[in-house]
């Protein structure tokens, strides 16, 4: 609240109390001349103060409607009407309780869910006015997608192109590199990105200390060995010490002066990948970076690859006024036209086809760039739905409650109303309540929120132990005005209609105590049904995505998932020759085969379930004939010689590579190749490649190398042997159980390379089970989601259902004594059950069947509507709601009809 | 706590009528309010009775309003009382609702003539 509201607020405060005084002293002068006259007129002393009294009337009520009068009271009898509601909630603890926790649980899911999309989608680079940031991305008309970096001598021609930007800046991904500071040990791989000279002024920001790298740092390959870090990394890293400036810092063995840390806050440009070490391009080849890249004719990389035409590896980042924002894409998108027109005019026109059919965009880039937001975006929005659906049947809950209670309240309602207080002060008053309510589970709901929106992300992204979590989503003003517009939204939506409803009364019906309308009670089964309704698809959602990451954990992969243990190596950071390369292989192998327990091992370039995708576009292939605007894509991978057999890949035709296959004059496809490219006729024999220069000598079973849910793709394994290429995993297969032998491979491996860093050992199947992790995430929260709008359906029911049979005790009890036996009338409240259950579900299964088409994309395995799932969730739904009206129906059959009939 | 006749009522029933009562009243200078509605039970001859529950909401409105001001005096029995006083504005307001008053019962008498 501002300050001049407090002092108003204060200021009228202290004048109520003094013209409340005043009230006090009018009514007081009034009695005492009232008095005296009588007393004057000759009344005895006792008499007159009693008259006078008596015809003052109630004085209560006098002070009452003439403070009604004071006009500037609204702050101070909201304040009053809360304390008023905060007494009402005192006396009923469990109905507080209750209503307040499901509230705090439905909000908090809400705010929990639009932290992190919120986070991923809207939240803004801290940087001076994010949304003139754009990135360049491409755009082709050929499938399937073309790569969308750019080499560095175009991001020159580009940046000089005159387009009218405020600024262009390239960079690349983030890789993570072994860092190792001047003295001390060897630190956690650190996340380091390499930028251009004008990537800091692009995005405005200052430094916390020292400088920011300027194109003067950014001139010739390999001489600007100097570093700009994070603000977080100077205070793990360096303890904040002022003194950081000029110390060096080794990545990948290259040394590194420290010329500048960013400012708190920024933690670089990728979302979940927070970025602590900024290097000059320049430099790429000195940290052995290799991420990312499309090579094309002629390029060699193990060369630096700054000066290669022919080498994509940098994403550029442009800063533009949007109004001219067309106008640059325009002008950027003319200079890269024309530079690949006269770069590719020497190439055959297969290539030059491939160049030319490209074209340039400009994307937003305010948010930073993210593969998380891609990735989970679908999924947290079917999440968003579900927690929705609970808030409101945590509504509908809330709402019930309360009218059961304006029922107790009926009279007194009744009392203040006959005695002149207005219908709308009522429902101001009770409206108030609700709104306390709403804003005592919102508070709750945020904390609720900011706890488990962490937890959600570290589990999505895989994140465990004392790691940090990768992405802030904590509660920024967007998610408070969400949970605030939520919460009051919430609050009319419960307290409206039962405060209208109660405030809404034959007054002489009450006073006499009637018993109870119909009209309540109906709406409270209504409720009920709609509750039932709701928790329908909630539940059938969770079911969906239980069944559907159960279909994926029991795929088919095409290797064997249960006996590999996967090593991950980094021979190119660890400053690794290509020339060492087969030998170090040869040593890995042979080394970790000699373990006991270990069965086989094998190197290759790109490990498992973690979507490698290295292809390579352009491919002919013996005999097929591709279409005028097809482009050949397949994947590749580089193996090592007992490779199938250590992943557990069956060789379905022909041979396996054998010692004598050098190079890449023989390759083993998969069956996708043979299906799509040979119409299943034997492709033994053929021969694939830009030239054709490999011959097909076997086919190997399909595996869903990329990622579980992805079909197998086209792939083509080339041998390791005789081709020099720094691979990343070494596969090794145990006899029994991987994670007994980690250790020992461990050990091994630090023995025979010592030099070679070894981060991470993975058991295939946890390797897995990580890349299914968005789905895992979304059955995890939906199905604890589907628990609990049972939970509060159920809650509702039996809520109404006792309700009925407190209504119907003297019927009962009637019947009873009439000779209806305990089953009879057992039967008779679980038939009222029945008949609500069953209106919930008429409504609901025709809406589920129809909304859940909505998350077919997010299934697998499952149709969206499948009957055998519906059927589950009906029968779970009813049988848990019986149950719930058991209790109530039981206490009903054991009513005895004297305590019934005293009853009334 | 219940009284036979809701208070509502008679507000409404007076509403209008007591404020012109009660500015009339004040013509003759200030009063406090037990002698605003004493004045007016002697002026109707005993038959408008201001309930102490109308008259002081009423006086708190117009003063309000600005139609009336008011001090704290001693009585001349020694007491002391709130004392309201018109104020020019209120004079105004009093001058209007007896033009008001007056088109009324003409109106009134006009229309129950016939009958009697």
């Amino acid at each position: 609240m501002p300050h001049h509201r407090i002092k108003f607020l204060i200021r009228s405060l202290i004048q109520r109390q003094r013209a409340e005084r005043e009230l006090d002293d009018e009514i007081r002068a009034h009695l005492a001349i009232d008095k005296q006259e009588r007393l004057d007129r000759g009344e005895i002393p006792e008499i007159a103060e009693q008259n006078a009294r008596r015809t003052l009337g109630n004085e209560l009520m006098i002070k009452e409607v003439t403070r009604d009068m004071w006009g500037w009271m609204t702050l101070e009898r909201i304040f009053r009407d809360l304390i008023y509601a905060l007494r009402q909630l005192q006396r009923s603890p469990g109905f507080a309780a209750v209503a307040i926790l499901s509230l705090a649980l439905g909000i908090g899911a809400n705010s929990a869910i639009f932290s992190i999309l919120n986070t991923l989608l809207f939240k803004s680079l801290p940087v001076p006015a994010p949304n003139e940031l754009f990135v360049l991305s491409q755009q082709s008309q050929l499938a399937p997608a073309v790569p969308q970096r750019l080499s560095y001598p175009m991001f020159l021609r580009l940046r000089d192109a005159r387009s009218g930007a405020l600024g262009v800046a390239a960079m690349s991904h983030i890789t993570r590199a072994q860092t190792t500071l001047q003295s001390g040990p060897r630190l956690e791989a650190t996340p380091v990105q390499l930028v251009s000279g004008e990537f800091f002024s692009v995005l405005g920001l200052s430094p916390a200390l020292g400088r920011f790298l300027k194109p003067s740092d950014n001139q010739t390959v390999g001489g600007h060995a100097v570093a700009v870090i994070s603000y977080g990394f100077w205070r793990r890293a360096f303890a904040g010490s002022s003194d950081v400036i000029g110390r060096t810092i080794r990545l990948n063995g290259a040394p590194f002066s420290i010329v500048g840390v960013a400012p708190n806050g920024f933690r670089g440009v990728v979302l979940e990948s927070p970025t602590d070490v900024w290097v000059p391009l320049m430099m790429q080849a000195n940290i052995h970076y290799s991420r990312n890249v499309s090579a094309h004719e002629d390029t060699d990389l193990e060369k630096p690859w700054v000066p290669q035409e022919f080498v994509e590896w940098l994403d550029v980042i442009v800063r533009v006024n949007p109004a001219s924002a067309a106008g640059v894409r325009q002008s950027l998108n003319a200079a890269f036209l024309r530079s690949l027109e006269s770069l590719t005019s020497r190439l055959d026109p297969d290539t030059r086809r491939f160049f030319r059919q490209r074209s340039l965009t400009l994307e937003p880039f305010a948010q930073g760039s993210s593969n998380a937001r891609q990735r989970f975006t679908s999924p947290l929005a079917a999440m968003m739905a579900m927690v929705a659906l609970v808030l409101l049947i945590a509504c509908a809950n809330t709402a019930n409650l309360l009218m059961a209670r304006a029922e107790g309240r009926r009279r007194e309602i009744a009392v203040r109303l006959s005695i002149g207080a207005s219908r709308k002060r009522l429902i101001q008053q009770l409206l108030t309540e609700s709104f306390l309510l709403v804003a005592i589970a919102a508070g709750l709901g945020l904390l609720l929120a900011q706890w488990a929106s962490e937890r959600l992300v570290r589990m999505a992204l895989g994140v465990s132990g004392a790691a940090p979590t990768p992405l802030l989503t904590g509660v920024d003003r967007h998610v408070l005005a969400f949970t605030i517009g939520l919460s009051v939204a919430t609050g009319l939506l419960f307290g409206l209609a039962p405060a209208f409803r109660a405030t809404k009364l034959e007054l002489g019906a009450v006073t006499k105590g009637t018993p109870i309308g119909r009209s309540h009670f109906s709406a409270a089964k209504m409720l009920v049904a709609v509750q039932v309704a709701l928790s329908l698809m909630v539940v059938f959602g969770a079911a969906l995505f239980a069944r559907s990451l159960r279909n994926l954990a029991n795929v088919e992969l095409g290797f064997d998932r249960e006996h590999v243990l996967t090593v991950w190596i980094d021979p190119r950071s660890a400053g690794y020759e290509a020339a060492q390369l087969p030998a170090l292989y040869r040593r890995l192998v042979e080394g970790t085969e000699a373990i006991p327990g270990v069965r086989s091992a094998a190197v290759s370039m790109c490990g498992l379930a973690l979507e490698c995708r290295s292809s390579s576009g352009g491919t002919k292939i013996s005999g097929y004939q591709a279409a005028p605007d097809e482009d050949v894509r397949v994947q590749f991978n580089y193996v090592g010689p007992e490779y199938f057999s250590t992943v557990g890949m069956h060789l379905v035709n022909g041979r396996n590579f054998d010692p004598r296959d050098k190079s890449s004059q023989f390759v083993v496809v998969n069956q996708a190749v043979v299906r799509r490219y040979f119409a299943d006729r034997s492709p033994i024999g053929q021969r694939i490649g830009n030239n054709l220069e490999s011959e097909i000598i076997g086919v190997v079973q399909d595996a869903r190398v990329n990622r579980v849910r992805e079909e197998a793709v086209p792939m083509v394994y080339h041998p390791l042997e005789g081709n020099l290429v720094y691979a990343e995993s070494l596969e090794v297969r145990a006899v029994g159980d991987p994670n007994a032998i980690a250790a020992d491979v461990r050990k091994t491996l630090n023995q025979i390379a010592p030099d070679l860093p070894i981060d991470r050992i993975t058991p295939l199947a946890l390797q897995v089970d990580r890349s299914l992790n968005p789905e895992r995430l979304g059955a995890f929260v939906s199905s604890t989601f589907g628990v609990l709008a049972l939970g509060l359906a159920c809650f509702g029911l039996y809520g109404v259902i006792s309700y009925a049979v407190t209504r119907r005790t003297s019927e009962i009890g009637i019947r009873m004594a009439l000779g209806a036996r305990p089953s009879n009338v057992l039967w008779t409240i679980l038939r009222e059950a029945l008949t609500l259950i069953a209106l919930g579900l008429a409504v609901g299964v025709p809406v589920v069947i129809f909304a859940s088409r909505s998350i077919a994309a997010l299934l697998y395995g499952i149709e969206p509507n499948d009957p055998g799932t519906l059927l589950t969730t009906i029968s779970i739904l009813t049988s848990v709601a019986v149950f719930a009206a058991l209790w109530p129906a039981w206490r009903a059959s054991r009513v005895s009809p004297m305590a019934a009939l005293r009853h009334e | 706590m219940a009284t036979k006749e809701p208070y509502k009522n008679r507000i409404e029933l007076l509403q209008g009528t007591l404020d012109m009562l009660i500015l009339t009243t004040l013509q003759w200078g200030p009063q406090h309010g037990h002698g605003i509605g004493q004045a007016i039970r002697a002026g109707s001859g005993e038959l408008l009775q201001v309930e102490t529950g109308s008259l002081y909401p009423a006086l708190h409105r117009l003063e309000r309003q600005g139609w009336l001001s008011s001090e704290w005096k001693v009585s001349d029995k020694n007491q002391k009382a709130k004392y309201y006083r018109l104020t020019a504005a209120g004079k105004k307001q009093l001058f209007a609702e007896e033009s008001k008053w007056k088109r009324l019962v003409q109106a009134i008498a006009g229309v129950m003539k016939p009958a009697q």
